[in-house]
Parts: C-alpha cells; structure tokens; sequence
C-alpha cells in the first residue's frame, strides 16, 4: 500500500470526515437528512435570539469605560480615564452616559468584575510589603536575642572585679600550704570569693573580726569611740570591755590555749597562718575542709581579709 | 436551516460572520471605534452564551458580561485572525466559568424560588421538545445533559466553530481525545434523541 493512502481508521476517514463535516456544520448536510442529531446542532448554530442580544448596550459601556481611555479618542477621554468609584459591595453597577457628547446617556449594568482589578491589586502591594516588614522585624529581633544572650553569659562568667575567664568553680581544696594562698586570692575578688560575710550584730566572731579591725587600723586611740556598737555587743558577750580581746582572741583561735600564734592578727600575707594541717582557709567561711575547725577557718579569713587590706 | 441576514450580509449560523472583513473590524475596535466592537460582539456573543449557558446554566449571563469585560481590557493587545478572536474569546470564557466555578464552591448559593436548567428532570420530554421544535434553548438543555467535558467539546466545536486542534488546546487535550469526546456526546445524543441515529450523506451511521 503506498504510504500516500490513508488507513481507514485515520483522521481522513469517511468516518472521520463526517463527524468532522456534522460538528462543523458544513454546507451540504441538511438537518433534515442527517437526522435528528444534525438537526439538534443545527440548532445550537441557529440565529441569534433577542435575548442573545440584549446587552449589546452594556458591552457598549464597558467598551467606553475601558477602550477610550486607551485609545485616546474621543474630547472627553480625561473624564472617562478617571471613572468614578464603584462601591465593592455591588454586584451591579449603573453606568451613565451622561457627559458623553454624543448624548449616548444609558444606564447600564455592569458585572462584579468591573472594579475587580483595581480592588484586588491594591491589598496585594501591602501584603508584600508587610511580609518584608515582617522579616526584617524577625532579623532584628533575633539579632537583639543574639546579643542579650551574649550580654548574659558574659555576666554570668564575669564577675564584679574577676579576671576575665577565670572559672567560677571554687577548688574544695584540704588544708596545704596552697590552700592559703587560694583562699588569699578568692579573698582578693576573683570570680571563685563569694562576697566576705557582713558581720551579724549577733554572731560573735563576726563582731571580733570586726573590733580587730578597729583595733588595728591606724587611728589614734582618742579617736576611738568607746561608744562602738560592736565594743558593747563584745563587751556584753565578754562580760566587760576589758575581757574583749581575750574573748576575741579565743573566738578567733588566737590564744595560747589552742596552741596558735598568739600574736596578734595582722602579719601581713602571713604564710604561717594557712600551713598548719586543718587549718588552711579555702577563703570561703562556709566551706569546712580538713577537720573542719570553724575557728581555723575564720581566722584564715580574717587574715586573708588583712591581707586585703 | 435557520437563514437570516444581517448587516446586508447572509448569514446561515453564528460561526465566522465577520469574514473577510474581520482585520479591519479589529483595527477599528482597537482603535476605539465601538460600532466595528459591536460588530465583534454581536457576532460572537449569541454563541458564547450558548457555550455558557450550557455548562453553566445558572450564572452565563453574569460569565458572558465578564468574559466581555476582559476582553475588552486585553483588545488592544490581542493579534490574530478571526479564528484566534474566537479561540481567545472562547479560551477566556472558560476560565471565566471555572473562577465562577470556585467561588460557588467557596460560597454555594442555593435559589430557593427557581429550578436551575441543569436540575431539569431527564426526561423523554427534553428530547420531544428538541424533535418538535429544534428550538435553540431545547438543543442546549439537551447538550447541558451531556458530561461536562463531552458538553464542553460538542460546544466549542459546534457553536464557537472551532476546529479539533483549537479545542484540545482549550481543554488541554490532545487531538485524538478530542474526537473521542465528539463522537461519544454525539452518540449519547442520538441515544437522548431516539432510536433513528444519524446517517451522514456517506451512509455511515455515527
């Protein structure tokens, strides 16, 4: 078979050519022969009714309100370019000719879609720029998150006067002669020293720490009041004002019965007061190393404190 | 056969009215001229309100005036022949009918005071009304009853004039689907219309 032959089933078949003919409607297929479904499609390509062409006016508006604008014709262009608000709410909308120097003045009804163009494209430039605002919020935002978060950890890891990267971890150290020098240098503000113990008005060491500390800054005695609250607190825990110091001396570990050093605190950076085994202050008067002896502990203390000074 | 003329001119259906005078009208329309637009409207819109009408009988009036609305937007910029002023139009006409289509989804609306035509009963008496009288509105209840998609392929070919190819870009199909949904609304319609068939002038019978 030649290749120029077309199959029978192939689109140029009688089947094929027919319903192509009946679809399209083309001359020489009467209704009448074809039947009643040539008859129905005829119908469907019958003549306009006058109901198919009813809006023919209002195709008319809508071409006036659309295309004369654009295309410029017409004296009045600027007034149609410029149409007056349609209210969303309506589905139709009267149009007037008035104006229009033909006369052509006729109220028609446009559909919804009309002012659908406008109205839908005005909230759409917000929205972009909201989402844009948006992001640049949350960029900000986790920008100032980042750098409280870092304001917060160097806080916590920096203390008031601390050495920049010491630890905050304070060494439970047993009594040795580094031990001493720890609790020298937690005394002298690094992140390890809590803050020294505000004497209590009742605590009695507290109270001889702090008349050891009147009693040996450089002030001359005149200057001294007798009327120091701490001297009568001591004095009533005493008995009297002149057993103060020994009272202190033995709440301070300091006298002779405890076989201490007996002189008087304030020996500057004394290494000696720290060697003893037990005795080594870790600088903290909570922390109880070695056999835990509170005296031992708060004399450290009290000569790290004179070291301070 | 319905004739009537028009314009000085014999017509013989609503298909391809403008003829060779068509580039002139679209010029004259682009350019601003609303009689040669109501040419153009004239022509096409009896044949796309049968289209709508037959797939969405309940809103085509509302579909046909807002397929006009942007068409009319877009004259300016369309090129092309009368075929393609049809295949445009037709083409956005159904996008038209399927955004109306999504909103009665989104916000279904019910008329209690009226039966649409599509819930018509499926009755002999559609088909006897479309044996007596031949009437256009009876022709398009009786396609309305077709699927839509066979609907929508008798229509675009038979009432828009559109050839095979044309349709199966509007629906996006291809060429030989096409047909196929031709051949089976026509053979659903001659079920709907009785028992005599059609016979073409080659003596097949479809």
């Amino acid at each position: 078979m030649p290749d120029s032959q077309l199959p029978a089933q192939g689109p140029a078949s009688p089947r094929e050519r027919d319903l192509d003919a009946l679809l399209s409607g083309e001359a020489g297929y009467p209704a009448v022969v074809l039947g009643p479904v040539a008859g129905a499609l005829a119908a469907l390509r019958a003549a306009p009714t006058p109901d198919e062409l009813y809006g023919e006016t209002a195709a008319r508006a809508a071409f006036r309100r659309f295309m004369l604008p654009v295309a410029g014709v017409g004296g009045d262009a600027d007034v149609w370019a410029a149409p007056p608000p349609v209210p969303a709410q309506f589905h139709q909308v009267a149009v007037a000719g008035a104006g229009r120097p033909d006369g052509q003045g006729a109220t028609v009804v446009l559909p919804r879609a009309v002012p659908r163009g406008p109205r839908h494209a005005r909230p759409r430039r917000p929205v972009r720029w909201t989402r844009r605002h948006q992001v640049m919020a949350a960029a900000c935002g986790g920008a100032a998150a980042v750098i409280i978060g870092v304001a917060a950890l160097a806080g916590a890891f920096s203390g008031p006067g601390e050495q920049p990267g010491r630890s905050g971890l304070r060494p439970s150290l047993p009594s040795s002669s580094a031990s001493s020098q720890r609790a020298t240098t937690s005394v002298l503000g690094t992140a390890t020293a809590r803050p020294a113990p505000r004497p209590s008005p009742v605590n009695p060491e507290a109270l001889c720490h702090q008349f050891m500390d009147s009693f040996m800054r450089p002030e001359p005695p005149a200057n001294r009041s007798t009327e120091d609250p701490v001297v009568q607190q001591l004095s009533k825990l005493a008995g009297g004002r002149l057993l103060v110091i020994d009272y202190c001396a033995r709440e301070l570990g300091m006298d002779s019965a405890h076989g201490h050093d007996t002189r008087p605190p304030g020996g500057a950076g004394d290494p000696a007061a720290g060697d003893q085994p037990g005795k080594g202050g870790s600088g903290e008067p909570g922390a109880r190393p070695g056999s835990g002896d509170t005296r031992s502990l708060s004399a450290g203390s009290f000569r790290a404190g004179q070291t301070a000074r | 056969m319905d004739l009537w003329l028009r314009e000085g001119r014999l017509c013989v259906d609503t298909q391809h009215v403008v003829g060779d005078d068509f580039a002139r009208v679209l010029a004259d329309a682009q350019g601003g001229s609303e009689d040669q637009f109501a040419v153009l409207w004239r022509d096409a819109n009896p044949a796309l309100l049968r289209y709508l009408r037959t797939l969405a009988p309940e809103g085509a009036d509302d579909i046909a005036a807002e397929t006009w609305v942007h068409v009319v937007r877009g004259l300016p910029r369309f090129t092309g022949d009368e075929a393609a002023w049809r295949a445009w139009l037709f083409t956005t006409a159904r996008r038209r009918l399927l955004d109306q289509a999504r909103m009665r989804r989104r916000h279904p609306a019910e008329p209690l005071d009226e039966v649409a035509t599509a819930d018509l009963p499926r009755t002999p008496d559609t088909a006897q009304i479309a044996l007596d009288n031949l009437a256009t509105e009876a022709a398009v209840a009786m396609v309305a009853q077709l699927p839509p998609l066979q609907a929508d392929v008798i229509m675009l070919r038979v009432v828009a004039g559109l050839d095979t190819d044309v349709v199966a870009g509007i629906l996006g199909k291809t060429p030989g689907n096409v047909r196929v949904m031709a051949h089976r609304g026509l053979k659903r319609l001659e079920a709907m219309l009785g028992p005599a068939g059609v016979t073409s002038r080659a003596g097949v019978t479809l």
